[in-house]
């Protein structure tokens, strides 16, 4: 069976992910801060609890040594205006979205040789949101990156750079995100996954954008 | 009122800095390396902005009128050649010493009314840059951030992101591959690059492209942004044969 590495899978997009890759009979290993008895409901996979901003070292030493895919999930939001960012946030979340994603690729180089390395950022990687600026600006790094790195591992890994849109996952509450009503309209975590690991099978790039998520939202209004 | 300017002790920076300083303005030079600055005629701290007190130290030389984010460092070569730690710190120097320090100024009101933030991007935003991926992240989010950070500041107040070419700096020196000394000294030189970016912060411009080669080149990028990467895997990344810190 190909084997799969998820970050941040304990909820939100990388559990889905979890989910999507298990019902096509994958072994996978998936990641996250939490405890494993934290996690409910259970994952169906080998889980190695890791805060990847502190080295992936215990994470290596429980791959095997050739992993099919990668996906590089786990990130932090914070919705707040520019000076409402202390240094602790604009550290933690550029250590957790951009430093410790490309650290971690740069770890998994020798296990990835044939593979796919699939980056997940976000649609705010492009253009200008007052509100998450630290945010975006942490996925628009990844992404040059991934766009960067695309071209120096062309022929030796797949680098994929994969941005969800509003998506209903767990994310928003954590960043700050009060309970407006668009978020009625954000896209189900399953629904992303799906389409996501559609592209990874393609082999590219995919964006969810405002078109992906306004379907989405009537699909579920004429349900 | 004071015009702070980070990496001022070398190339762009030290040109926008004593650009600035001819035109009257009063400048704080900040930079790590204190030797280059003492030479300069301005102001100036030696300081690692990566250190936590670093936003508090600027923040106290208020009311700033203007600030150009321009330290930077690189590393060039393939991807996985190049030490983790390193690019840790082109992330930490490039992307978020900028970012936090600006969240820092904001908080402690230490800017001018009518104030500009002024960040040093790269053209690779355009194209990506194969033999550079930190750099081209820790770039391509201060792009990001500048553009945000304009919807988010008072009216009047100003928010820029400066995507020059290559210059003929030691810094891109040291980065580019062997024998390319002759390509480097014929690019476009610090002083000229520091007037025209200084000529378009005057004109509030959100977006500045100093020169008509970096235009070009900008423009040629945005039409065919997979050819200009591959002509940059060629010329650059495939020349790079050992990691350049």
């Amino acid at each position: 069976m190909p084997h799969a590495l998820i970050t941040g899978a304990s909820d939100g997009i990388g559990r889905a992910l979890v989910d999507v890759y298990h019902a096509k009979e994958w072994d996978i290993t998936a990641t996250a801060r939490r405890p494993a008895e934290a996690i409910m409901p259970e994952l169906p996979c080998a889980y190695v609890p890791l805060d990847l901003t502190t080295g992936a070292e215990s994470l290596l030493e429980k791959l095997p040594p050739k992993l099919d895919l990668a996906i590089l999930n786990a990130g932090a939001g914070k919705v707040a205006a520019p000076a409402d960012h202390s240094a602790e946030d604009v550290a933690q979340m550029i250590a957790l979205n951009t430093t410790a994603p490309l650290l971690l690729a740069q770890a998994l180089f020798p296990r990835l040789e044939g593979g796919t390395l699939a980056f997940i950022g976000s649609t705010a990687a492009r253009g200008a949101h007052k509100d998450f600026s630290v945010y975006a600006a942490t996925k628009a790094a990844l992404s040059g990156a991934a766009r960067s790195l695309a071209l120096e591992w062309e022929g030796l890994v797949k680098v994929l750079m994969l941005h969800p849109g509003p998506t209903a996952t767990t994310m928003h509450d954590k960043a700050g995100l009060g309970d407006i009503a668009a978020r009625r309209f954000f896209t189900p975590p399953a629904k992303v996954a799906a389409s996501l690991a559609d592209a990874i099978d393609r082999g590219k790039n995919r964006r969810l954008g405002a078109a992906y998520t306004a379907r989405h939202a009537l699909e579920g209004l004429f349900k | 009122m004071i015009t702070v300017i980070t990496g001022a002790a070398n190339g762009l920076g030290r040109a926008l800095a004593l650009a600035s300083h001819e035109r009257g303005e009063d400048v704080l030079a900040i930079d790590l390396d204190a030797q280059s600055l003492e030479t300069l005629p301005t102001k100036w701290i030696a300081l690692d902005l990566t250190s936590a007190d670093a936003a508090a130290r600027i923040a106290s030389e208020s009311p700033i009128s203007r600030i150009i984010h321009s330290a930077g460092i690189s590393g060039t070569g393939p991807f996985e050649s190049i030490p983790a730690e390193h690019h840790a710190r082109i992330l930490a120097l490039n992307l978020e010493a900028p970012v936090a320090i600006t969240c820092a100024l904001l908080r402690a009101q230490a800017m001018a009314p009518g104030a500009t933030h002024a960040f040093v991007g790269s053209l690779s935003t355009y194209t990506g840059y194969p033999g550079a991926v930190s750099y081209a992240a820790s770039k391509d989010g201060l792009a990001s951030f500048a553009a945000s950070l304009r919807k988010s500041l008072p009216d009047g107040d100003h928010a820029a992101c400066i995507f020059p070419g290559p210059m003929a700096t030691n810094h891109a020196a040291r980065y580019a591959p062997d024998n390319s000394e002759k390509t480097v000294a014929a690019r476009q030189s610090t002083e000229e690059a520091a007037a025209l970016i200084l000529k378009g912060l005057d004109a509030r411009k959100a977006v500045i492209v100093p020169g008509g080669k970096a235009r070009l080149m900008a423009t040629v990028c945005k039409l065919a942004p997979g050819l200009a990467g591959r002509l940059l895997k060629k010329a650059l990344y495939e020349k790079l044969t050992e990691p350049r810190l």
